[in-house]
């Protein structure tokens, strides 16, 4: 009893409602379009509560690491002050323009992401400093594509050497938009293949199971 | 010098953040994992304001015994949820994943078929091959370069012989895209952190105008 509730039924229902919500894109009668657009709407809420599930879950990681004072606990203390802060303004004043929520984001949540996106540019130019050596024919194209974009897209150089800017241009355009393509169609090839394969019970894996 | 305490704050933590440059130290790590508290109660916040009370409490309240009734299903599949944090139970919570999985997984097929392969398929083919030479060069360019890096993700035949060679081609293509990429990333960053050094300078100290 307990086998067939913890995995057999829940791979019948993957089975029958993955076919179903991929055969409605195709059927458009109300017979069939009531019941998935039904379902459709109960995604959202959904998505929501696995994420204040997921929260709750960091909230008592943090709270087990304060308790048992684990190394480096004091760092947790300021995620849970700071996560109850956040919470409490939010749900006592509200989220709206103008309140306190609103100007936390503004900042101190802004400036904090967009200094350690910014710390990113240090890393990015060391990176490539070491990458981006032209020992193979592969490793020649990237340097040179991205030094054509990067010079391209400042302003001056437009004006300077015109050609550069109109290289940079039609590498932007044509050989970047084909790369583009061809990633693009292979993911979404990717991604319908792990679908079937998890409707049809042939990975097992996602639902817990390693056989 | 700025006077607003909020820019005061906001310069402060940004350099918490470049502290890091340094090394590791604990004024980065205090603010790291303040922007993790902080994230993850904007976050609650967000998604309660927005999505959860007026997708769910709200016409459970107003209509929960008529035209929404529907949704109490969404209550059950939730408890099924949170059946996962008791041991007992917590077999429970795979009929919830299967239902989730099932619907995103279901419509990923259609979608993903229609917006990733066949509109990039037939924005391929239906390029023109009418007009300046230079649009027509490069329009062979992007079918010739997307068929070349098709071929090189094409593992279903040894790279040998005329697939090797579209093969190697493909990969000078994507080599081009990645560096395209790459270029944009790093000015992006670089835009980010002449924003943020004209923040310390401009509107905290005041140094510059």
């Amino acid at each position: 009893m307990k086998e067939r509730l913890g995995y057999r039924v829940p791979f019948v229902l993957l089975l029958i409602l993955g076919i179903f919500m991929a055969a409605q894109y195709y059927i458009p009668h109300p017979m069939v379009q009531k019941p998935a657009q039904m379902m459709i709407q109960w995604k959202q809420p959904l998505n929501a509560f696995i994420i204040f599930l997921a929260l709750f879950g960091l909230a008592a990681m943090h709270v087990r690491k304060v308790i048992r004072k684990q190394r480096r606990w004091g760092y947790s203390v300021i995620t849970l002050t700071s996560m109850a802060l956040m919470i409490f303004v939010g749900m006592v004043w509200g989220t709206r323009h103008g309140t306190i929520f609103s100007d936390l984001f503004k900042h101190v949540i802004t400036p904090i992401e967009a200094t350690m996106f910014s710390l990113l540019a240090f890393f990015v130019a060391s990176a490539a400093f070491r990458a981006f050596r032209a020992r193979t024919v592969g490793a020649t194209v990237l340097l040179l594509s991205a030094v054509v974009v990067i010079l391209g897209l400042i302003p001056v150089v437009e004006d300077l050497c015109p050609p550069i800017a109109r290289a940079s241009d039609f590498l932007l355009k044509y050989p970047n938009t084909a790369a583009k393509r061809a990633i693009m169609i292979g993911v979404a090839l990717g991604a319908i293949s792990v679908a079937m394969k998890t409707i049809l019970g042939i990975d097992k894996t996602i639902l817990g199971r390693d056989r | 010098m700025s006077t607003d305490p909020y820019i005061w704050v906001a310069a402060i933590l940004t350099l918490g953040v470049f502290s890091f440059l340094l090394r590791d130290n604990p004024f980065f790590c205090a603010v790291e994992h303040l922007l993790v508290g902080l994230s993850t109660g904007y976050m609650f916040c967000t998604y309660w304001h927005n999505v959860f009370v007026p997708e769910l409490v709200t016409p459970l309240w107003e209509h929960g015994a008529g035209s929404e009734a529907h949704l109490w299903a969404v209550v059950g599949i939730c408890f099924l949820w949170a059946c996962k944090y008791v041991e007992s139970v917590k077999d429970l919570s795979r009929l919830a994943l299967a239902f989730w999985l099932s619907i995103d997984l279901g419509l990923a097929i259609p979608t993903e078929m229609e917006a990733g392969v066949i509109a990039q398929v037939v924005g391929t083919m239906g390029v023109s091959f009418n007009g300046p030479v230079e649009e027509i060069f490069g329009n062979v360019v992007l079918v010739g370069g997307t068929l070349a890096a098709l071929t090189y993700f094409f593992f279903s035949k040894a790279h040998k012989g005329v697939v090797g060679a579209t093969a190697k081609v493909g990969t000078w293509v994507l080599m081009i895209g990645f560096g395209a990429s790459f270029s944009y990333i790093l000015l992006s960053r670089i835009a980010l952190l002449i924003g943020r050094l004209l923040f310390l300078l401009r509107d905290w100290l005041g140094v510059i105008h």
